[in-house]
């Protein structure tokens, strides 16, 4: 994975907060590490599958308080389960978006898929996760790279 | 030189059926650790394993693999060290089970240790000395087999030979990501390591676990270990 691109890609997700809420603090980048145990999974996550060199995936997962701040952010009067879910999906879009830009020309690029905590289960995740903290609006969040070598690739999350 | 084996596709077949040991030594090999070392891990006889490496070979569901130079430097080592031990070892039990010759002990030269409390000379009535206790043998040392002081891998070190390699820390910090993809996440949970920071630091004492990471730093980035990533330890 091409350094720059993905320095890119994690700028433009994070300029997406920093945009809808131009008077808050700007989302903050806390130590990024290495997980080799179970992935960090939070109430949601916005899942994007990659593959080329490597295969595996990017995702945002986020907080029910986080999802509901956007909401009210955007100026959505109603607040539940639906628009939640509506609130995830978008940001799922947003990430799809995102990593079309900055990884498009090397890397194949899947449709977003959202998920809720009950369904984390199901997901095929690589082993080792690269995962950045990020914390706003009183907040956190992971934005979270999962590769492993195409060859031995689990069957794929893309799918 | 012990040889690495490692897994083929045909061990995957589900009719696969093997004997017990079999299936011990087979679950062990994980294309790092040599014959040698899964044998002592497992407690087998080189008389078992005599039977058990054929086999597998002749089933077709293990195969020698080829070594980096690293991984060659890294088994090669480890089986000159087992081998040592191993020698010496059938050596000593030879020579309990032996024949009691009074002093041939003080015969190697060089080879005689300090006489202590339980072995001092015995004085006789009439003034001469016999020696109470024969002193314990002790072979001359083997040049470069040192003490049995295993050492340890920095992670700390290696981290930041990494990072110091990049312009900028995400690339290293990603580079350092690729490193760990391609090392058996198995292995490295196996050696309590469930998360890793950049600026932590882990000493990696076990030898397969060494050996996987040097392995992937020469292969994915092209990076030789230096000296300065080693510590000594227990």
């Amino acid at each position: 994975m091409d350094p720059a691109h993905f320095s890119i890609f994690r700028d433009i997700t994070l300029e997406y907060f920093a945009k809808l809420a131009p008077d808050e603090s700007p989302p903050a980048l806390e130590e990024a590490f290495i997980q080799f145990a179970a992935p960090v999974l939070l109430d949601y996550a916005s899942v994007v599958g990659i593959s080329g060199e490597y295969e595996g995936c990017l995702y945002l997962t986020t907080t029910r308080p986080l999802l509901r701040r956007l909401l009210e952010l955007q100026g959505e009067g109603e607040i539940s389960e639906r628009t939640i879910e509506d609130m995830c999906r978008e940001l799922s879009n947003v990430l799809s978006g995102n990593a079309t830009r900055a990884f498009g020309a090397q890397w194949k690029i899947s449709v977003p898929r959202t998920l809720r905590r009950e369904d984390f289960a199901a997901l095929l995740l690589p082993p080792s996760t690269f995962t950045i903290p990020i914390r706003w609006a009183s907040n956190e969040a992971f934005l979270v790279i999962g590769l492993q070598p195409a060859a031995t690739s689990a069957p794929s999350i893309l799918e | 030189m012990s040889p690495v084996y490692q897994r083929t596709p045909r061990g995957d077949d589900p009719a696969l059926r093997l004997r017990t040991l079999e299936w011990a030594v087979f679950l062990s090999i994980d294309g790092v650790r040599t014959a040698l070392e899964i044998q002592r891990d497992l407690g087998l006889s080189s008389r078992d394993c005599d039977e058990i490496w054929p086999r597998l070979l002749k089933l077709g569901v293990i195969e020698e693999r080829d070594l980096s130079l690293a991984e060659y430097v890294a088994a090669a080592a480890l089986s000159s060290r087992l081998g040592t031990l191993q020698s010496r070892a059938e050596f000593l039990s030879g020579w309990k089970s032996g024949p009691d010759i009074p002093g041939s002990a003080g015969s190697v030269p060089g080879a005689t240790e300090p006489a202590r409390s339980d072995q001092a000379p015995t004085a006789r009535p009439d003034g001469t000395v016999t020696p109470k206790v024969r002193p314990a043998f002790s072979p001359l040392p083997v040049p470069g087999a040192g003490p049995k002081v295993a050492r340890a891998l920095s992670l700390k070190q290696v981290m930041k030979l990494i990072l110091d390699r990049y312009p900028d820390e995400t690339a290293g910090q990603l580079a350092i990501y690729r490193v760990f993809i391609n090392v058996d996440n198995q292995l490295l949970r196996k050696n309590g390591i469930n998360s890793l920071r950049f600026s932590e630091d882990r000493s990696i004492t076990d030898r397969a676990l060494q050996v996987a990471i040097q392995a992937s730093v020469e292969q994915n980035l092209g990076m030789h270990l230096p000296e300065s990533v080693w510590a000594e330890g227990e």
